[in-house]
């Protein structure tokens, strides 16, 4: 599982806003096995970002996410990816952070039965950094 | 002599029987009732939830839920909420409970939580549902947290809130049932 991120915040009104693009590579199995099942019906996958601040212990930001059906290549190759989500902070705390974390994670959904929460092996460390741009493209 | 008394007698054992009956079966339905009871209570102290089995009314969840599918709930203090998860739960003010995924949180040392939830099928969070001046949700708006499911079971009680004639209908068979069941 490798992800590479390149990134910069911008302020917006109050609250810290973090743009992060990313790749990644990964092939979903379980244990050695392929994740799909006869009742595995979906994995909706997600790619949160976690990190502490000042305010805030734990702060946990999904910034992408997807539906891979049963009947998908459950290997994901993609490249220069920008989060589906804003990634605002609860305040200031992501400028100057140096250690937010990336994982994916996914949740499968069986035809009936247990939905068990998955986090993939491998994360990545985003350090962010301690000035504010003040216009970019995105 | 024997033949005056008998057909008396026969009547006479004919309303016990009746009486009889009749105590019997409003035993039986009430040790029905009460089992379900005590089931229902057992789960809600066992999974730590008000409501431990919901049923999908929206397709804000889609493909994972449909309307009519069951999800079996746990509530408990000790679970963190974590994104990515399935969560339960309603907005002050209004009954119908919303079932979504945790999109973000921002959780404090002394383990207070803020956290913004969002329908799979969705195009935006949520945070157009909450109330007025809402832009988060707490721990005491948490109904449980979806930790199982089985499709479609559920559709009988939407039918049955959506056609209240098919509610009569099912409840008519239920007491024909138990009348007739005879032990």
């Amino acid at each position: 599982l490798r992800k590479n991120v390149e990134d910069f915040t911008g302020p917006r009104e109050r609250s810290d806003l973090g743009f992060v693009t990313f790749d990644i590579t990964a092939d979903i199995l379980n244990g050695k096995k392929c994740i799909f099942d006869w009742n595995v019906k979906q994995l909706f996958l997600y790619l949160s970002a976690e990190y502490s601040t000042k305010n805030n212990a734990l702060n946990q930001v999904v910034l992408w996410d997807k539906i891979m059906l049963r009947g998908d290549n459950p290997r994901l190759f993609l490249k220069d990816m920008k989060s589906k989500y804003f990634f605002f902070d609860d305040g200031n705390g992501l400028k100057g952070n140096r250690n937010i974390t990336l994982t994916l994670s996914w949740n499968v959904v069986p035809n009936a039965g247990i939905l068990p929460l998955v986090t993939g092996s491998g994360h990545v460390s985003v350090p962010f950094p301690d000035t504010y741009e003040t216009t970019k493209s995105y | 002599g024997a033949a005056a008394v008998g057909p008396a007698m026969l009547s006479l054992d004919f309303l016990d029987d009746v009486r009889r009956m009749n105590k019997r079966q409003v035993l039986n339905f009430g040790m029905i009732v009460s089992s379900a009871l005590m089931i229902w209570k057992g789960l809600m102290v066992v999974t730590g939830s008000e409501s431990p089995i919901v049923v999908v009314l929206s397709g804000s969840m889609e493909p994972a839920f449909h309307r009519g599918d069951l999800l079996f709930l746990t509530n408990r203090i000790e679970d963190p909420i974590r994104v990515g998860e399935i969560v339960v739960f309603r907005i002050e003010g209004r009954e119908i409970p919303i079932v979504h995924r945790v999109l973000k949180i921002h959780e404090k040392q002394n383990g207070d939580i803020k956290f913004l939830t969002k329908g799979d099928n969705n195009a935006v969070d949520d945070r157009g549902l909450y109330k007025r001046g809402q832009h988060w949700l707490e721990k005491k708006d948490v109904v449980g947290r979806a930790r199982g499911f089985v499709p479609y079971i559920g559709i009988v009680t939407i039918l049955m809130n959506d056609y209240p004639k098919f509610k009569y209908a099912v409840l008519f068979l239920l007491g024909l049932f138990v009348l007739v069941h005879r032990e």
